[in-house]
């Protein structure tokens, strides 16, 4: 069925002149949807609907950032959407806005380093901690806002759904978000260690590297970047819901399949997975506007997420 | 200068390094050789920081030291070009200089800083590439190059060459000496660990030679020669444990003719007869393991056929079948590293032999009762274990090869290829291996060895084929043949009639 | 030497305390919290340790025990399956739509197992033929599935269940319910043909090691295909029957399925290939979980509750058989 000979262990394999991924088909698809929705649709190219997509693809840009930190660990997060919707939950509680505040960061940092030190101290597989710790944090959520409501605060209400000398404010964050993750890859230490570990732990570690904290930062930012999309959520529908997050775990993961992150870790980065968030961001759209059923929408999503990784090459069999 | 005192190592049972001590001046040049397996790789290690001596210790300008990692030893002033490199394919040349210490700038990374650090470095070694390139896109010697360029910008005292002209052509080697050469003029201490006996008495002004572990001698360059440096390193005694060589006849068991593979220019030839032991040796990293992992099915044959001859059958293997169909038709492989290649250490006993069995059944077909075979088994090769339930995990290394070659044993192979025999094995249980191997081959089946233990393939085989560069230069009688014999043969390519001594 | 001075007698006291201790450890973890739970019910809900109640929990027991038996099968052999939730949704919709109206009884369970176990065979390509990351692909797989349903009901529950498969989900024979009879005879049938067959075999050692496996010649992608095939085939079979227990459609259930299924494969004693222990303790962590959830319905916990005791059970079990592997 298969060559034999690819069972036998090997290295990464890289044969590019950069670590960044493969984004080139990405930014392909991306053009010709385009061009695609250009053509077929009226409204693609007006103001209102680029209003719209910015707004779409805003929160999911943020989580796929953070989840993309973890996979080019090696790892994988799929507590993100849980994260999102606690910190819509914690946000719209009837508590004061510093509070609410520093309870976030409290949990980002708890969620962060349970699953960074499970996996990097226990050796657990990051599905099964993610997957566990996903599950107690939808219950808290629940706990703290059992229905959709709440309030958000005054200081949130004004970072959403208004613009600033024309440009929409939902596109500061989106620049705002990337260059963070730019700089933070790019730019710190901690970017490459997090690069470093996904080339070779065993060697990142020989090179002096402490795994471990590298791992539980990179999940510790993971959960960061999905809170923020909670927060931006909450404020954009102006109240909280606990279970809005849900979907976001596996777009977030399509996207930065798509945008060329090899999910062996140390392949990819933020300018692909703009690249995969614009790209279901503008299929999403564009399916809206051609009145495709959401559900078909949700199969294509999936399909497509289906095609990234099935014609990725790994040495590997199995999980 | 840096001096070790007293260091060993050993692994559970098994010895590798023993209370060895020597030492290295600036600006001296001191090669570590002798033959595969003999501890140097293991010393170098220990000093670079790769692993910690259980005693003894370094002293590295009258301060004793103590290196946690490579990156530690680094800092403290040793550098190592190891033989597996330690760089990560995703970095780039600067990340991979600077890994573990970089610098700083206002804003983050100090990354122009680093890359004019970088472009500098490289310039002194010679590399003219572009510090931003990844690891991935360059060539082993130039990999090897990023590595001295490393210790230089840490401006490392001491450094340590493990074969470091085991992959390079001509040119790089050329240009690999002039660099050492750089380097021991600077004041450096430089440690070059090497098979080559000609770039030794080129390089270097100090020798010392290792065997099984412990120190022979240590004698400047000037009063040796190679013949001489040969003796040192070969002569140990091996005990009568070999079982005799009676069992050879003249009718031929297995026939390899013309296998090419991936990284060989020349494609092979040889015939193991019934009854005898065909043994492979070579150099480390000269193609001796792709030969025999191609006639197993575990990597690519370019070309070649492979007949084997049992129960009056003769057989044509498909080389590129895969490993599946080498064992369906009675070829058996047992690798060296048989944690990682070849038990199921979670599993018991039982399952580790009787799978071997169950795969010549159909896919969907039920197992055959294996615990009487097991048992039989267990018993015929003393395997020493509380029941045939143990987790093979658990057992020694001697029973852990013996339940391996049991598994194929079971499952009635008859062509047996195999790395390493009693790699990591004790003296009893290696006597007992060779005796089961010398039993299989009375029984008709062919056996072909690859083993680094020079004496343990004269021992065991009747007949040697040595590799070297992908071709086998000498084939002799193991009976006649000297381990500097193979040795030569081995380092030049050319079989020597005598042994100077 | 600090030993010197125990006399023998507390040296043999502590050597058997410690072979006790690693007797403990190599049980699955299923059957400690099964006994917590009946010293728990004893206390609070004595109700339920009584025979009729015990009843519902096995039928309760019945679909996440026969996913359970699915996970645990893919798990052997180093890979998941996240996809079973999607398979939950579709194999519901499969049996409360009108798609198989008027079939006979016997097709009307067949037919969706053999959907399912297309569906695992799709899995299986990605995952043993093209390599790809099981998490991913099932992951994917899960979300199109979902999205298909949801397409084909248009977001609306279908009808509900034919009298057939009511009678498999919630049916008895004298007090056993046939859900509980299907689920054990199925396990246990899977579990005496993976412990007698040259495939099961191949299971083992791919999940002990999958590199030697490869490197003496087992047919590894084949056997993880198959594995991904008959593993779905089981999670199609839960499904049916909870469609038969819920007797009407709906396009909610097989959400929380992945978590439960995973939780009771660690449960079970086993992760990743890893891991001794035999199928008993899978369905002692499928009963255990319907335990659980009965005695938290029975003292009136919410849905978030529930939700964190079930997350901090998977965590719990993680933790002590990654601890529990490193020492053996």
């Amino acid at each position: 069925m298969t060559n034999p000979f690819d069972s036998i262990p090997g290295n990464l394999g890289i044969s590019t002149s950069s670590r960044k991924g493969g984004q080139n088909l990405a930014l392909l698809i991306v053009i010709v949807v385009a061009v695609g929705l250009t053509v077929s649709t009226e409204q693609f190219l007006s103001a209102e609907n680029a209003q719209n997509l910015i707004v779409q693809m805003t929160p999911l840009l943020l989580v796929a950032l953070g989840q993309m930190i973890v996979v080019l660990t090696g790892g994988l997060d799929v507590s993100v959407g849980a994260m999102i919707g606690l910190a819509a939950a914690i946000v719209t509680a009837p508590v004061e806005p510093a509070l609410a505040v520093l309870l976030i960061m409290v949990a980002v940092t708890v969620v962060g380093s349970i699953n960074g030190l499970t996996i990097a101290l226990l050796g657990i597989h990051p599905i099964i901690t993610t997957l566990s710790t996903s599950t107690v944090i939808t219950g808290i959520a629940l706990i703290l806002r059992p229905t959709p409501g709440g309030d958000v605060p005054g200081w949130l209400a004004g970072t959403a759904g208004r613009d600033i000398a024309g440009i929409p404010i939902e596109l500061l964050w989106c620049i705002l978000a990337l260059l963070l993750a730019l700089g933070l890859l790019g730019r710190t230490k901690l970017g490459l260690y997090i690069y470093a570990i996904g080339g070779s732990a065993e060697n990142a570690r020989l090179a002096g590297i402490n795994v471990v904290r590298v791992t539980v930062l990179s999940y510790i930012a993971c959960s960061a970047f999905a809170a923020l999309a909670g927060l931006f959520l909450a404020t954009r529908i102006s109240s909280g819901d606990a279970l809005i997050g849900l979907p976001f775990t596996l777009a977030s993961i399509t996207a930065v399949a798509l945008g060329g992150t090899q999910f062996t870790g140390g392949l990819g980065g933020a300018r692909g997975t703009l690249l995969g968030c614009m790209l279901l961001a503008f299929l999403s759209n564009g399916m809206n506007l051609l009145n495709v059923s959401p559900f078909l929408q949700a199969i294509v999503a999936g399909l497509l997420l289906l095609i990234a990784v099935g014609f990725t090459r790994r040495k590997t069999i199995g999980i | 200068m840096i001096e070790v005192e007293n260091l060993s190592k050993s692994y559970g049972q098994v010895t590798v390094l023993r209370d060895v001590s020597l030492g290295c001046s600036s600006g001296s040049v001191h090669a570590l050789t002798g033959e595969n397996g003999a501890g140097k790789s293991t010393l170098m290690k220990l000093i670079g920081g790769v692993m910690r001596p259980n005693t003894g210790r370094i002293i590295l300008d009258g301060e004793t030291v103590d290196f946690k990692t490579p990156r530690d030893a680094l800092v403290g002033g040793i550098s190592t070009v190891f033989q597996e490199f330690s760089l990560i394919e995703n970095l780039t040349i600067t990340e991979s200089i600077f890994l573990g210490q970089e610098r700083s700038a206002k804003l983050g990374l100090g990354l122009s800083e680093m890359r004019d650090r970088t472009r500098a470095v490289l310039n002194h070694v010679g590399l003219d590439i572009a510090p931003d390139r990844l690891i991935s896109t360059l060539s082993v010697a130039e990999q090897q190059m990023v590595e001295i360029a490393r210790g230089i910008s840490a401006s490392a005292k001491v450094f340590i060459f493990d074969e470091p002209t085991a992959a390079l052509g001509d040119e790089d080697v050329t240009k690999l000496k002039r660099l050492i050469r750089e380097l021991q003029d600077s004041g450096k201490s430089i440690f070059y660990v090497s098979h080559r006996l000609d770039e030794i008495f080129d390089l270097c002004d100090t020798i010392t030679v290792l065997k099984d572990g412990q120190h022979v001698a240590t004698r400047p360059a000037s009063e040796l020669t190679v013949d001489q440096l040969v003796t040192l390193m070969v002569g140990r005694e091996m005990g009568d444990w070999f079982p005799p060589r009676n069992t050879a006849t003249d009718r031929p068991a297995l026939s390899v003719e013309g296998l090419l593979c991936k990284d060989q220019t020349e494609p092979v030839s040889f015939t193991a007869q019934q009854g005898e032991i065909l043994g492979i040796a070579g150099l480390e990293g000269q193609g001796q393991r792709g030969i025999v992992r191609a006639l197993a099915g575990a990597e690519p044959a370019l070309a070649g056929t492979m007949i084997s001859h049992h129960d009056g059958l003769d057989r044509t293997h498909d080389l590129n079948a895969g490993v599946g169909s080498q064992v369906a038709s009675g070829v058996a492989f047992v690798p060296e590293d048989r944690k990682k290649e070849g038990l199921y250490l979670s599993l018991p006993i039982d399952e580790n032999i009787a799978i071997g069995r169950h795969q010549n059944r159909g896919f969907w077909g039920f197992v055959e009762n294996t615990r009487k075979i097991v048992r039989e088994m267990m018993a015929g090769m003393n395997v020493s274990a509380t029941s045939d339930q143990q987790i093979v995990g658990t057992l020694s290394g001697g029973n852990q090869q013996k339940v391996m070659l049991g598994r194929w044993l079971a499952s009635g192979a008859h062509v047996f290829l195999i790395e390493e025999p009693t790699r990591g094995v004790d003296i009893g249980a290696k006597a007992e291996i060779y005796a089961l191997l010398r039993e299989l081959v009375s029984q008709g089946k062919s056996i072909v060895v690859l083993s680094r233990e020079m004496n343990e393939l004269i021992g065991l085989c009747d007949r040697i084929l040595v590799v070297r560069a992908g071709a086998i230069v000498a084939e002799m009688s193991a009976e006649s043949a000297t381990e500097s014999s193979i040795l030569h043969a081995a380092i030049t390519g050319e079989t020597r009639e005598e042994v100077l001594a | 030497m600090a030993n010197t001075m125990t006399t023998p007698a507390t040296a043999e006291r502590q050597s058997s305390l410690a072979r006790l201790g690693t007797a403990l450890l190599k049980l699955p973890p299923s059957i400690f919290v099964i006994v917590c739970l009946v010293v728990v019910s004893l206390a609070l809900v004595p109700v339920l340790t009584k025979l009729p109640f015990q009843m519902v929990i096995l039928r309760q027991a019945a679909p996440v025990g026969l996913v359970i038996c699915a996970q645990l099968l893919v798990m052997r052999a180093n890979s998941i399956d996240l996809s079973v939730g999607g398979v939950f949704i579709l194999m519901n919709y499969l049996v409360t739509s009108s798609v198989l109206h008027g079939l006979p009884d016997g097709l009307v369970l067949v037919l969706p197992v053999l959907v399912a176990m297309v569906i695992g065979a799709i899995n299986g390509f990605f995952v043993a033929v093209l390599r790809s990351s099981s998490v991913v692909v099932t992951l994917a797989m899960g979300s199109v599935l979902m999205g298909f349903v949801l397409l084909l009901s248009s977001g609306r529950p279908p009808g509900s269940a034919g009298d057939f498969i009511k009678w498999l989900g919630v049916g008895k024979i004298g007090i056993v319910p046939i859900a509980a009879i299907i689920w054990l005879t199925a396990t246990l049938a899977l579990e005496v043909y993976l412990r007698r067959s040259v495939y099961g075999r191949f299971v083992r050692v791919i999940g002990s090691n999958t590199n030697a496996a490869a490197l003496s010649g087992i047919p590894v992608a084949k056997t993880l295909f198959t594995t991904h095939v008959l593993s779905a085939g089981f999670a199609g079979l839960g499904g049916v029957l909870l469609a038969g227990y819920i007797g009407m459609g709906s396009v909610k259930i097989g959400t929380d399925i992945v978590m439960t299924s995973i939780a009771g494969v660690i449960l079970g004693g086993i992760t990743f290939g890893k891991g001794q222990k035999s199928i008993i303790g899978a369905i002692l962590a499928a009963y255990a979980l319907a335990y659980v959830f009965n005695i938290m319905t029975a003292l009136k916990f919410g849905e978030p509750a529930k939700l964190i005791v079930q997350g901090m059970i998977i965590f719990a079990a993680s933790v002590v058989a990654s601890v529990s592997n490193r020492k053996t």
